[in-house]
């Protein structure tokens, strides 16, 4: 065996083994397709992503529901759930937490730890292009290291651990752009649109003031963790881990497979951290779908949100307006995900 | 169908169409090779015939590159094929497995089983790798085909100038057989001929044309000056004949001084006849010949002599014959002609006897020979006179009327030349002056109008009177 991960799942997850866990997470990702009208494939990389243990990061303009869809999420699994508004005033003790002077029950005065908001499984950083670099960057190791290290003394955050981020693609003064290195620690970015007519129509119709219904079912924590277990089972071939390798290679402009596009407007490509995102998803993906292999339309369904944010375009880029989805989608279109070279006058036919 | 049965059915699916793969790569790999081999092939032996270093048959094992390209093509296009983990993920995928027969090849599936599996279609664009394969081959046959002298560039380019040698060749040897020159310069001659052949080159083929007119012109020459001195034997073998004929008919006339006289002028004919013609000793008797040294020629040597004469002027008739009808000689031009053959020769004792004051005998059958002129030019060496020219006394053209138009021709003509002959009436350029020119005489028609077939319908429905009815 060349991969270890062949070793730890010898035998694949039977039918038995994996059908109960996915009609639970179906039923939750139904529960939110209930409770937030007419996203449902949104809904299903968000769930993919909370599945993949990863951080999410919603861009879309004000009111097309980031908060409600985080919300609603957080009702729907039975977690500790926090809402930081990200302004430019926050501190990073805001979000971590800091030492109180206190005096205790026999006079004596000592510093006690009150946590922050972050001690939590699911945090809402909402708007969080509006804090500063340094309150930002108080989020890096809890992001990462799902831990809080404060005055020498490191504290582990609650398992499982989720940010899910939102901004404001516009009204961009007075905002500080996430750097890249926090931005890589996001698993996905995902952009949030308007609803269309069918759908505002029903919301408008169905929802006093839009407020969303409350859910009906919840997810315990022992259950997701259930589901957690079973997506780590699901069995990620060779060749689909080869091609999420040769995705991200190609996003780099000095790869052989890199497409022109990439090669003129990519200045920096994704990371290794991207590969590693991007073959978890991939698992979710498969799992939710309730497969116990990952396929390479897996990996398709989930590239461009994981690469979306990972790929850091020079001026040129702008200057054309080209976006990031652009050239992921042509990278994807014309890369053979099965890595065959074959001559130019020879093709492989359905 | 158990796990192992369709794992092993899959592996059966994978093998076999990594076989079509690699039947189809090598295929297509062995048709480019050859098609590169070949154009190299056609190169080199461009080349080498250009340079003229090798020959057709040689430049013919360059075949056996095709077989050798062909080979090295599939070891080639062995390195092309994909890996089975490649060809199992491409069936996963065209037949949305889902990476199912993918994790079968390192993980157990359990009670999980995939989708029967159909191979994917293979398809080759090979329009294009024909076209260059025909144009290679088209290249090849060219240029082992083609003439050396289109594909000769090199420093010796020869020229092909067989066809005028040959013909040169064959005028030689006509004249040779015609026995009119002599051995040594044809062989001269030939030898030349061999040297401009070998040495004819493409570089300056003015020089080598420049060479071949002058052998040409050399050649012509010989025939020329070798007609003419069979020409000259002839006449002279015409004049003993004559003489000997003469003789024969009428040597009673003459007196004793004269016919001594011809005797031994035809006794210095024959000899000399003799020595220039071979053939004439070994058609005389002994006894003729020894009467000729005597000079007591009788009638029956006389005869025998005529005949033998005669039969030596046939043989160079013919020989003169046989270079006029090549081409090389004309015989009109050569004086004896016609005329030496068919000559009475009865009269000329007759002829000898009247002139006898005043000529030889061999004057006078050479002036015999020249011919007796025919009716109102005398004989061919005589003097043209003319005399009693005619008058132009009384002499008018006769007077013809022209036609006005030619009248008001004259009237502004300018005279550019005089000529001798009769004016003639050119009546195609009559001007149709008059408005009555074109009137039929009693008609009430002023004027005639020619109307073209397509309108007469019209111009006829616009005369017709509606019929009363």
């Amino acid at each position: 065996m060349a991969y270890g991960i062949c070793d730890m799942t010898e035998t694949i997850l039977q039918p038995e083994e994996i059908t109960p866990p996915v009609e639970l997470a179906n039923k939750a990702l139904a529960e939110l397709d209930r409770i937030l009208l007419g996203r449902s494939e949104l809904h299903r990389l968000v769930f993919a992503g909370v599945l993949s243990r990863g951080h999410i990061l919603l861009e879309g303009l004000p009111g097309v529901g980031k908060t409600a869809l985080v919300k609603a999420l957080g009702g729907l699994l039975n977690l500790q759930f926090n809402r930081v508004q990200f302004t430019p005033d926050l501190m990073p003790s805001d979000i971590l937490g800091a030492h109180i002077l206190q005096e205790n029950h026999d006079g004596r005065r000592a510093m006690e730890f009150h946590p922050g908001p972050v001690f939590t499984n699911l945090l809402l950083a909402d708007e969080i292009n509006r804090a500063s670099p340094k309150t930002q960057s108080a989020l890096l190791e809890a992001m990462q290291e799902r831990s809080v290290t404060l005055l020498g003394s490191t504290r582990p955050l609650p398992d499982p651990f989720f940010v899910l981020a939102s901004q404001n693609p516009i009204e961009l003064e007075g905002t500080y752009p996430l750097p890249e290195a926090q931005l890589d620690r996001f698993l996905f970015k995902l952009n949030v649109t308007g609803a269309d007519v069918e759908t505002l129509d029903r919301i408008i119709s169905t929802r006093r003031r839009g407020e969303p219904p409350a859910p009906n079912f919840v997810m315990s924590g022992e259950e997701l963790r259930w589901i957690f277990s079973g997506v780590d089972r699901v069995f990620l071939p060779r060749p689909v881990s080869r091609y999420i390798s040769r995705i991200v290679a190609a996003t780099h402009a000095d790869s052989d497979e890199a497409i022109d596009e990439v090669r003129d407007y990519v200045g920096y490509g994704a990371s290794p951290r991207a590969a590693i995102a991007m073959a978890e998803a991939a698992r979710a993906y498969a799992f939710l779908s309730g497969r116990p292999t990952v396929g390479f339309d897996d990996v398709k369904a989930v590239a461009s949100p994981t690469l979306n944010h990972r790929l850091v375009l020079n001026y040129k880029a702008r200057f054309d307006g080209v976006s990031s989805l652009s050239i992921i989608a042509k990278l994807i279109g014309r890369m053979d995900e099965t890595g065959i070279k074959l001559p130019r006058d020879v093709q492989i036919e359905a | 169908m158990n796990s192992q049965s369709t794992s092993a059915h899959h592996d059966q699916s994978i093998r076999r169409f990594i076989r079509r793969l690699a039947l189809l790569l090598a295929f297509r790999e062995s048709l480019t090779f050859v098609t590169v081999w070949c154009f190299l092939w056609g190169a080199v032996a461009l080349v080498l015939r250009a340079a003229s270093v090798t020959t057709r048959r040689q430049l013919l094992w360059g075949a056996i590159g095709i077989a050798i390209a062909a080979i090295a093509a599939a070891v080639v296009s062995r390195r092309r094929l994909p890996s089975r983990d490649s060809v199992r993920a491409l069936l996963d995928s065209r037949n949305d497995c889902g990476g199912l027969l993918m994790a079968g090849a390192d993980a157990d599936l359990g009670v999980w089983r995939t989708p029967e599996i159909t191979s994917p279609r293979l398809r080759w664009r090979k329009a294009r790798a024909f076209g260059l394969l025909a144009a290679s081959s088209a290249f090849v046959l060219i240029s082992l085909l083609a003439p050396v002298r289109f594909a000769a560039t090199g420093v010796a380019r020869p020229m092909d100038v067989s066809r005028e040698v040959e013909n040169l060749s064959a005028q030689i040897e006509a004249l040779k057989e015609a026995q009119v020159i002599e051995e040594a310069k044809a062989e001269a001659l030939e030898q030349k001929l061999d040297q401009l052949g070998q040495e004819a080159s493409g570089e300056d083929p003015a020089k080598t044309w420049e060479a071949l007119d002058h052998l040409n012109d050399a050649v012509e020459k010989a025939a020329k000056e070798a007609a003419e001195a069979a020409d000259a034997r002839r006449e002279r073998l015409a004049r003993a004949e004559a003489l000997a004929e003469g003789l024969m008919a009428g040597g009673d006339q003459l007196d004793s001084k004269t016919m001594t006289e011809a005797m031994r002028t035809l006794g210095e004919m024959t000899r000399k006849a003799v020595k220039e013609n071979e053939s004439l000793a070994g058609d005389l008797s002994p006894e003729t010949l020894e009467a000729i040294k005597s000079g007591s020629l009788k009638a029956e040597h006389l005869k025998d002599l005529s005949k033998a004469l005669s039969q030596s002027k046939s043989a160079l008739n013919q020989k003169l014959s046989k270079l006029s009808k090549s081409g090389m000689i004309n015989s009109n031009a050569l004086k004896g002609g016609a005329q030496a053959n068919r000559r009475d020769n009865s009269g000329l004792a007759r002829f000898l006897k009247e002139n006898a004051e005043k000529m030889s005998v061999d004057e006078a059958t050479l002036q015999w020979c020249a011919g007796k002129g025919g009716v109102d030019r005398g004989r061919g060496d005589a003097a043209m006179t003319w005399t009693d020219g005619s008058s132009e006394k009384d002499a008018r053209f006769k007077e013809k009327v022209l036609p006005p138009s030619s009248v008001a021709g004259l009237n502004d003509s300018q005279l550019v030349g005089l000529s001798a002959s009769a004016p003639t009436a050119d009546t195609s350029g009559v001007a149709a002056h008059g408005a009555l020119n074109s009137a039929a005489s009693g008609g009430g028609s002023a004027y005639t109008q020619t109307i073209l077939p397509r309108h007469r319908g019209a111009v006829r429905r616009y005369f017709d009177r509606p019929q009363p009815k």
